[in-house]
């Protein structure tokens, strides 16, 4: 079963020198990456309302399995997905 | 690490690609880029533009083009050597002529046996193998990538890795990066770019738009994000870091690319010359005609033959004029006029080969100016045809040299911000009253008040991206004319593609691009004046057995220029434009130099509307001739010490500098250049040297060099002149001398010239010429001579095919047409058409109104060649009241374009006299100063960027024409009332050679 956030729900996210993903705080608890899986970059609807963000799927070290995106406008990290 | 971009789309992939081959360039320049490879859509169109901008940012041009395969698939091709870029040449063009237009595809089967020099790359997405792989095929990846391997070989195919990332490119590339190792063979990277910034993205994606017709919203083909541009090897480098020596391998591959576009006259097939050499057949042909047409004693002619012969020698042009020749005389054989403009006319040898019309010798002309051993570029021969029998020209050179051998060029029609705007708005998502408002403020400069606060800012960015879609290549326009002829098969030397008409094909460059590589192209030019010409001698021996010998004019006869002194130019090529009007009577023209003067002068440039030309006040006495210096005097006698020609250029840097001929060529052309700069200084040093030498002062020196500098590039080509004048000539002789045949041929070769029909018929009225309305029972398909008038043809009444005429010919010429019932029921014409025919008072002849005619049009019922409305019904016969005269001339005038009867004015004439208002004739009685009121039709209304703001209007009457001059503070109070074509003018008269009114206020006329 997989959970969507459609507007994304807000998390802080602490990454690398690289700007690589290595932790983050989802409802008050933290999370350690294990892997990037895959990334992506949206940079859309530039006509209306711009969709520009960095998407990362990430395994954690407590063993899930999560899409999270950074809007590279407001600068906000959120988690779009939790895979099961 | 270096990176070099091996797949690289222009906005020569037509409404794909949203920068110009040159922005790519400039951006792979600033990035440090050693090389940069273009490679468009099944097109090489960009490719000269792409070289030369190249070449002046240091960047190593790579060419090639992504072919799109049968099946969609897209495989990437670069040039590795010549063989590649005939093998890339054919390939693409057979992928063009395999589909409709706008589109290809190549069958795969084609590539075999073609696929030599060239180097293969894999594809985007849309490869045949990375779609494979994304639908999980596989084995099927893996066939389609062995026969790739097998066709190409294993140093010519790589396999295309891209990441722009998407969702699942990173998969993508693992997976593709395992296939080549699995085959051993190589990968490399690459960005599939479609813009040099990522700014442009949004007119890509507005690009795709336009493509698609459809808009931003519900388009399903715009990118997912804006990763496709070009980019720096750093970004590069993070993108593959699973993969380095894929970035390395784009560099092996570039310095493995060696082909450069450069052509030469030595691609042109060979003129058959049993076995002589091409320079000796020429010499053979000028000596014929040189004994032919010159007195054995004249030693001038023939020491300039054996100039000119050693120059083409050396230059290996002997064969390209055998070429030309071949052209112009199949031309002669068949009875079409024809003849060379341009700098061909400084030639003896095109002279003497008929290409071109006049004896450069004595006429100030200099060979060098076309061709010189300082400069031998296959110089440009352009031929003007007469426009009605153009294309059989152009079919003899099919026939001759092969419909494999030889191709138009193409021309490329581009966006224009204004005629882009409907689209743009479309793609936005834009109202109408948005696009609207952008086209007016394109148009006017100001932003129309209906616009509401919240379009605001959708117009702003709509005016943003037509300004970036401005110039950018559309579609492939109407081909121009000129024509390619290769020796070996074409399509190994540039692709084509089909042209719009049956039978044509177009090569992938324009006159531009052509000249850029140095293929070597024939314009064939139409002028309609030489149909109407060669219409006039038709008619002329048509009625009166008559041969006019035009090739013995002699351009002497008194008549005509006395003719053409006092502006009665109306109708004569080159010279009847309301600027020469007013200019000619003050030029006087007595001779055929002063013909070649009289098209120099006029043109737009530096010389204002109203200022005095130098020339002009000498020529009138106002000013003495003088020289600067005495050493001017041969080069500028002939002008009056006034620098007009660019072959005067060439003299004076002889006679004062002692360059010679060739390199006041290289002088001229360096004075005309944009970006001369540094070598202008270079020859202003060696000319300065040069005039000490001659003992000129050197501030005399250096005030003749600036004088080059001022007017030698707005100075005009004599020999383009002088070929020109001929044609004037010959049509004012035809219109002093042949008027009624000339007038009717006129009217049958229109559009042309600068007056419409309509002022052409008032011309011959005022002549006492009638031209007599079309007329069913008498009007040929065109107009004809009747007695000593002009018939309207048929071809004059709007919406009158040729198909429709005939028939009304033939069908008379088997029985009268007496009747409209009778006429409607045996041509079988489409109604909206006999009701032109009625309103044009073609059906006069029957003694029945016109109104009454319409009405039992309405009333008939006939079958009608078109299946149309059966909106008849049977009506009782009804007394309609008749056509005012003026309601009977507007009628005619609105489906005819002219008025065959009286002028309109003459309906106001009684009340205007009343008034004192007076006409035309009384205008030019007028002294210069007097306050006068005028009226009449407004014919032309022009306002040259020259005049910085004034207006020129004509207004023609019953007596003939009168220029009104409207300074710009009085046209921005009049400029609605200049809408309506009725006016009445109050105003100065001017008489400067010419008449005209400077306007102090001007009105409606009523009433």
């Amino acid at each position: 079963m997989t959970r969507l956030w459609p507007q994304g729900t807000p998390i802080t996210v602490a990454c690398d020198d690289a700007g690589e993903p290595q932790r983050f705080v989802w409802q008050g608890e933290r999370h350690s990456v294990s892997a990037v899986v895959g990334r992506w970059r949206l940079d859309m609807e530039w006509w209306v309302a711009p969709v520009r963000r960095d998407y990362y799927k990430l395994s954690t070290e407590g063993g899930l399995l999560v899409e999270i995106y950074h809007d590279l406008a407001g600068g906000q990290w959120y988690l779009q997905r939790l895979y099961d | 690490m270096d990176y070099v971009e091996l797949h690289a789309h222009s906005s020569y992939s037509l409404l794909d690609g949203a920068s110009h081959p040159e922005e790519l360039v400039a951006r792979a320049a600033a990035l440090g880029m050693p090389a940069l490879a273009l490679t468009d859509h099944d097109a090489v169109y960009g490719a000269p533009a792409f070289q030369r901008a190249a070449r002046e940012h240091g960047v190593k041009p790579l060419f090639g083009a992504e072919l799109t395969l049968a099946g969609g698939h897209h495989l990437t091709l670069l040039v590795e050597e010549r063989s590649g870029w005939h093998n890339l040449c054919y390939l693409v063009s057979r992928a063009q002529h395999a589909a409709a237009k706008g589109e290809a595809f190549l069958s795969p089967a084609e590539l075999v046996g073609c696929t030599g020099g060239l180097i293969a790359l894999s594809g985007c997405r849309q490869g045949a193998i990375a779609t494979a792989l994304r639908q999980g095929r596989r084995r099927q990846a893996l066939a389609i990538a062995r026969r790739a391997l097998r066709l190409f070989g294993r140093q010519n195919f790589w396999i295309e890795l891209q990441n722009h990332l998407l969702p699942g490119d990173a998969r993508l590339q693992r997976e593709l990066a395992s296939l080549a190792a699995y085959l051993g063979v190589g990968c490399v990277a690459t960005n599939n770019v479609h813009y040099a910034e990522p700014s442009a993205r949004r007119l890509q994606d507005v690009m795709v738009c336009i493509r698609h017709l459809t808009s931003l919203d519900a388009c399903h083909a715009l990118r997912l994000n804006a990763e496709y541009y070009l980019k720096p090897a750093g970004e590069m480098q993070a993108l593959f870091s699973e993969h380095p020596e894929a970035l390395a391998n784009t560099l092996r591959l570039a310095e493995r690319c060696q082909f450069e576009l450069a052509f030469g006259v030595q691609e042109l097939p060979q003129y058959p010359t049993g076995g002589m050499s091409s320079s000796a057949y020429l010499r053979r042909l000028c000596e014929l005609a040189l004994e032919e047409r010159f007195a054995p004693t004249d030693e001038q002619a023939r020491a300039q033959l054996l100039h000119e012969l050693a120059v083409i020698e050396r230059a290996g042009l002997a064969n390209y004029f055998l070429v030309v020749w071949d052209i112009m005389r199949c031309a002669r054989e068949k009875g079409i006029l024809g003849q060379g403009r341009g700098s061909a006319a400084n030639s003896l040898v095109a002279y003497l080969l008929h290409i071109t019309p006049v004896n450069p010798l004595a006429r100030g002309l200099v060979f060098e100016r076309f061709l010189s051993d300082e400069r031998s570029a296959v110089p440009d021969i352009d031929l003007d045809f007469q426009a009605n029998r153009r294309e059989e020209v152009i079919q003899y050179v099919y026939d001759r040299y092969g419909r494999d051998h030889a191709a138009m060029a193409c021309t490329f029609a581009t966006f224009q911000a204004r005629s882009a705007a409907r689209d743009v708005a479309r793609a936005l998502g834009l109202s109408t009253a948005v696009a609207e408002a952008a086209i007016a403020y394109l148009t006017t400069g100001e932003t129309p008040a209906f616009l509401s606060e919240a379009d605001q800012a959708p117009l702003a960015l709509l005016l943003e991206l037509c300004a970036q879609l401005e110039g950018h290549p559309r579609h492939l326009g109407i081909h121009s004319g000129a024509m390619v002829v290769t020796a070996a098969p074409i399509t190994s030397r540039v692709p084509t593609e089909p042209a719009t008409m049956p039978g044509r094909s177009v090569v992938q460059w324009d006159k531009d691009g052509l000249e850029q590589v140095g293929l070597v192209k024939i314009d064939l030019l139409s002028l309609r004046v030489l149909s109407a010409i060669s219409d006039t001698l038709a008619l002329v021996e048509e009625t009166t057995g008559e041969t006019i010998d035009l090739p013995g004019l002699t351009y002497d006869d008194p008549a005509v220029y006395r003719m053409i002194a006092r502006g009665d130019t109306v109708g004569v090529f080159q010279v009847e434009s309301r600027a020469q009007t007013q200019m000619i009577p003050r030029l006087q023209p007595r001779c055929f130099e002063d013909l070649v003067v009289a098209i120099s002068l006029i043109r737009p440039g530096p010389i204002q509307a109203n200022a005095v030309h130098p020339y002009l006040r000498r020529r009138a006495g106002e000013e003495p001739v003088a020289y600067l210096h005495p050493l001017l005097q041969p080069a500028l006698e002939s002008t009056l010490g006034v620098l007009l020609f660019q072959e005067q250029v060439l003299l004076i840097a002889r006679d004062v500098a002692g360059f010679t001929p060739g390199q006041g060529e290289l002088l001229r052309r360096a004075l005309g250049a944009r970006q001369a700069g540094a070598e202008v200084e270079r020859l202003r040093g060696v000319f300065l040297s040069g005039a000490a030498q001659r003992d000129v002062p050197l501030e005399v020196a250096e005030q003749i060099f600036e004088q080059l500098k001022a007017f030698g590039s707005y100075s005009f080509p004599r020999s383009h002149a002088t070929a020109f004048a001929v044609l004037v000539y010959q049509a004012a002789w035809l219109k002093c001398h042949h008027f009624l045949p000339y007038w009717t041929s006129l009217l049958n070769n229109q559009p042309m010239g600068f007056w419409s029909p309509s002022v052409l018929v008032g011309e011959a009225r005022r002549r006492g010429v009638t031209t007599l309305p079309v007329d069913v029972s008498r009007s040929r398909e065109r107009c004809s001579m009747e007695g000593d008038s002009i018939r309207l043809g048929l071809n004059y009444v709007r919406g009158m095919g040729e198909g429709h005429a005939q028939r009304i010919v033939a069908g008379r010429e088997q029985a009268p047409y007496t009747s409209l019932e009778g006429f409607c029921r045996r041509t079988r014409l489409p109604r909206r058409l006999v009701e032109h025919l009625i309103a044009a008072g073609a059906m006069d002849g029957w003694g029945v109104a016109r109104r009454q005619l319409l009405w039992q049009l309405a009333a008939l019922r006939y079958e009608a060649e078109e299946p149309e409305l059966d909106l008849s019904y049977v009506e009782d016969e009804v007394s309609l009241p008749a056509l005012s005269d003026t309601e009977s001339l507007l009628m005619e005038q609105g489906v005819t374009g002219v008025s065959t009867g009286e002028h309109i004015l003459a309906f106001y004439r009684a009340g205007l006299q009343a008034r004192g208002v007076l006409d035309s004739e009384q205008i030019r009685g007028c002294p210069g100063g007097r306050r006068v009121r005028l009226a009449g039709l407004m014919v032309v209304h022009q306002s040259p960027p020259t005049a910085k703001g004034t207006h020129f209007v004509t207004l023609e009457d019953e007596k003939g024409l009168v220029d009104v001059v409207v300074r710009p503070r009085l046209y921005r109070q009049v400029r609605h009332v200049l809408r309506q074509p009725l006016l009445l003018v109050e105003g100065i008269v001017q008489r400067e050679g010419a008449v005209s009114v400077l306007a102090t206020g001007i009105r409606r006329l009523e009433g």
